[in-house]
């Protein structure tokens, strides 16, 4: 296998949001829950995880007298979401490869 | 990892990748129309004059701002229209007409052609930037729905 699985978006939650953000330039926090269906709490810790990686940038802007949180990936993070893809379509396609040859 | 969780990760991706499809595609008539007046009323005012010009670059300016407000609002995301992937034919094509009406626009200026013709070409700006509008959603909505990488 040519490509490797990245500990970081090894949680499918985690290469959710990546594959979001990987969509657009930047996604209000609300966004991201609905789409990946997961709760505040789950989704703050993953944020944080993929921040903490160098793969997400953070930023607060408010709104409606509220204040929200944005995310965008970077290019380290899309990077390696590239690369964590790779490898799962890899594993996927040998798998595939493999049932047919039985 | 085994194979079939690999799998079962990208379906994964390609649910929230549809998902994602659904919430930012759905653009009602009047945003793509307010994106093709933005390109009307710059080709026509400078076809128009230098002072009209002037008016209809602040009058862009702020649509724009409030196009960009609206969408933050309304979608909770920014999508750079200039962005790599599908969308990307569509917006060089866009960009390439742009510059070919703005030379229009200026060569009516400096030949005095009457105010008819120099409406009737904000109106073809109109309709080319409201058709690319479609067309680059449809070539975005496509490539979610088409899946990750």
């Amino acid at each position: 296998m040519s490509s490797a699985i990245d500990p970081v978006l090894h949680a499918p939650a985690r290469l959710q949001i990546a594959a979001v953000l990987g969509r657009v330039t930047k996604a209000e926090f609300a966004v991201l829950k609905d789409v990946t269906g997961v709760s505040d709490s789950v989704l703050s810790k993953h944020l944080s995880a993929l921040s903490e990686a160098g793969y997400v940038k953070l930023s607060k802007a408010a709104r409606d007298g509220r204040q929200r949180t944005w995310a965008s990936l970077t290019r380290a993070g899309a990077k390696a979401f590239k690369a964590h893809m790779a490898a799962l379509h890899e594993l996927a396609a040998a798998a595939e490869q493999a049932i047919a040859a039985e | 990892m085994q194979p079939e969780e690999a799998r079962t990760t990208l379906a994964g991706v390609s649910g929230v990748e549809a998902r994602l499809a659904e919430k930012l595609t759905k653009c009602p008539p009047w945003r793509h129309a307010a994106f093709g007046m933005l390109l009307g009323i710059l080709v026509a005012s400078i076809a128009i004059s230098g002072t009209a010009q002037i008016i209809g670059t602040v009058v862009v300016l702020t649509l724009v701002g409030l196009l960009l407000w609206h969408d933050l609002r309304r979608y909770g995301v920014f999508v750079n229209g200039y962005r790599r992937g599908a969308t990307l034919p569509v917006a060089l094509a866009y960009v390439g007409t742009l510059v070919v009406l703005i030379a229009a626009a200026m060569y009516m200026r400096e030949n005095d052609f009457s105010i008819w013709s120099k409406l009737g070409l904000g109106a073809i700006a109109f309709a080319w930037a409201t058709f690319t509008s479609v067309q680059w959603n449809r070539a975005y909505r496509k490539e979610l729905r088409g899946g990750s990488l």
